[in-house]
């Protein structure tokens, strides 16, 4: 079989980021399940559009997009389902147990509640550590939106974990 | 507590419980296997173009990067609120970039309590040679000499819970903060005279409390007299119109920030977002409702605009990125463009627009051309290749581009508004995030310098660091905190 080039590259690309992708899908969404069937379906998706890829050097952005787009329907799919908080107000799944049972349920109570665009902007900024910037890059909106889901995350959850004190 | 140390506080303890709580298991193997059958599915198919895989050159963390990929394929505006040390309607820039050969750099001191590389952020505005950046561990830092001396920034008594510093000048900073309290939300601003060694508060409004409101606000001073304050209040941040219960009030200072006065009703669009600053007069803010359409104003915040961008549709948006003020009515913007709907994504190249009218009308004026990079095609969502724009002169900018290996960024520059660019050789820094200019020498940097193990076959860095450039961005020299 002739097998082409370029999608034996793309084939790679899939590879060498499926780790990372994953561990992002499940930052995001905490449940394994939900972060399972949305690491495929990025990935599916991609395949379907690596077309539009010309540029391999672009991969990371290009599938970034991708990615967060499908946790982000995910989120709202689980919001509108009358199970949806069980997941989550349970806490992760696998936690730090030295920390103090409070103040992590009190930080996943407080996340439990945040929609989707500012769950995902609390997790892209403060635990993969992304700047505002290239928080707004992955999501194609300005960065001044970025600041405003954050100030308003914060400050929802201020109350839930001042609370837990 | 004050608000300062608990906002912070709480910033912090987000960081710390997200990174303790979330903790990702291993990828399963069974979703492995699915991805690769879904490679093994299309590599049966028949073949489709080509392209080659950059050599990958080994570890570098996670988030490392994922934060210079995604600085680069998106196409961001600086995000800085960048303050050129020059007015921007005074164009005594050069008209050619400077051509010096580099010099050495002066010696980078420390800052107190500084201890080995941290993550960095740069949000700070800056006038003269000041400039802000805030770094883990230590705080607020501001140099008062472009870098060469850093000092922690103690106070004010209360910031907001992601901060924008605003320095007009050496001296006169701003910055404001709103105070939930049990029945009302307070909103002041706190100002400096003193190159933030003290602060002085300034109450600008209040607003009743109301079950699920919030209530943000934003400062912003065009000299060391005069600023306003937007204020954003509402049942959602992303609530689309007043009918939902949503507002934006504006207040305007002519003293520095002692006496506010109320300006009538703030520019509210579509989504609730803060303007972003190209120069003391000259902001705009995009609307993701009405993206092809922009809101500027080119008096420092007092008068906004509305208008929609021609020339885009057919699936198409047009996203705002660099706005320029030639003069108090005559505005560039540099727009790239986004498909409207997912799928296919087929690059178009970024278009510059121009007003004469402070931003009421828009005439399409010509495409942003390429950098020049052997190997990188014009990609990505947005087809504009270079984020992290600075305007050095009147058509001199400058901005950073991926480079073709995918593992390092390089600087590149335009001397004719965009239709054509030039690399810049530079030293002293791998991938950047970010970077910002007091003058045509003198710039700073977010960014990461790799070093490689003894076999070169593995390259990374751990943390983000600022570098420092006096020769127009040939050299740069990490600063040690």
């Amino acid at each position: 079989m002739v097998v082409a080039q370029s999608d034996e590259a793309f084939a790679a690309l899939t590879r060498r980021h499926l780790d990372s992708a994953y561990r992002l899908a499940w930052a995001i969404l905490t449940d394994t399940g939900d972060a399972d069937d949305a690491t495929q379906d990025a990935f599916a998706l991609a395949w379907r559009n690596r077309r539009s890829l010309r540029d391999p050097a672009r991969f990371d952005a290009w599938f970034g997009r991708i990615l967060i787009n499908v946790c982000r329907q995910r989120l709202r799919q689980r919001s509108r389902q009358s199970i949806q908080s069980l997941d989550m107000e349970g806490g992760p799944a696998i936690a730090d147990a030295s920390q103090p049972t409070s103040e992590r349920d009190a930080v996943s109570r407080a996340m439990a509640r945040l929609d989707a665009d500012h769950r995902i902007v609390v997790i892209l900024r403060y635990w993969a550590d992304l700047t505002v910037d290239e928080i707004a890059a992955r999501l194609d909106v300005p960065s001044g939106t970025v600041k405003s889901r954050l100030h308003y995350a914060l400050r929802s959850m201020r109350p839930r974990l001042e609370d837990a004190r | 507590m004050s608000d300062s140390d608990f906002d912070r506080e709480l910033e912090e303890k987000v960081r710390a419980e997200l990174r303790g709580s979330i903790v990702p298991p291993a990828t399963p193997f069974y979703v492995r296997d699915r991805v690769e059958r879904l490679a093994t599915r299309a590599l049966a198919e028949p073949p489709i173009g080509r392209f080659s895989v950059a050599p990958w050159r080994g570890r570098v963390s996670t988030v490392a990067g994922l934060a210079a990929a995604l600085a680069i394929a998106a196409v961001v505006g600086v995000g800085l609120a960048w303050r050129s040390s020059s007015p921007s309607n005074n164009l005594a820039h050069p008209l050619v970039a400077p051509t010096l050969p580099g010099t050495p750099g002066p010696t980078f001191q420390a800052a107190p309590g500084g201890a080995a590389s941290r993550g960095v952020t740069l949000f700070a505005t800056a006038g003269g040679l000041t400039g802000v950046i805030s770094v883990d561990g230590l705080g607020y830092q501001i140099t008062h000499d472009g870098g060469v001396t850093w000092s922690a920034i103690v106070g004010p008594a209360a910031t907001p819970t992601d901060s924008d510093f605003d320095f007009v000048d050496a001296t006169h900073g701003f910055v404001s903060s709103v105070n939930v309290g049990t029945a009302s939300s307070s909103v002041s601003v706190y100002r400096t005279a003193d190159g933030a060694r003290t602060w002085q508060a300034a109450a600008v409004t209040s607003l009743p409390n109301q079950d699920g409101w919030f209530v943000d606000a934003m400062s912003h001073f065009a000299d060391a007299s005069h600023g306003v304050v937007l204020v954003a209040y509402g049942s959602s941040p992303t609530a689309s119109t007043p009918a939902q219960s949503r507002g934006c009030l504006l207040f305007v200072t002519d003293d520095g920030g002692s006496d506010w006065k109320a300006a009538g009703d703030g520019p509210c669009i579509g989504a609730f977002i803060w303007p972003t600053w190209s120069t003391p007069q000259a902001g705009y803010m995009a609307s993701t409702e009405s993206p092809s359409s922009v809101v500027v104003t080119s008096d420092g915040g007092r008068t906004w605009r509305t208008a929609a961008l021609p020339g885009v549709g057919d699936g198409w948006r047009a996203v705002p990125q660099f706005l320029l003020a030639d003069g108090p009515a005559q505005l560039r913007l540099v727009a790239s463009m986004t498909p409207t709907t997912n799928g296919q994504y087929t690059p178009r190249p970024a278009e510059v627009y121009a007003s004469s009218d402070g931003g009421a009308t828009w005439t399409e004026q010509y495409t942003v051309g390429t950098a020049p990079d052997a190997t990188t095609n014009i990609s990505g969502f947005s087809g504009l290749h270079v984020y992290g724009l600075s305007r050095l002169g009147p058509d001199y900018w400058i901005g950073l581009q991926q480079a073709s290996d995918a593992t390092s960024d390089m600087l590149v520059r335009t001397l004719d508004a965009g239709r054509t660019w030039s690399l810049i050789p530079s030293t002293g820094f791998t991938t950047a995030d970010a970077m910002g200019w007091w003058d045509a020498r003198h710039g700073i940097l977010e960014g990461m310098q790799w070093t490689c193990n003894a076999s070169g076959d593995s390259c990374g860095a751990d943390h983000p660091s600022v570098f420092l450039t006096n020769d127009g961005g040939r050299t740069w020299h990490q600063v040690p905190f």
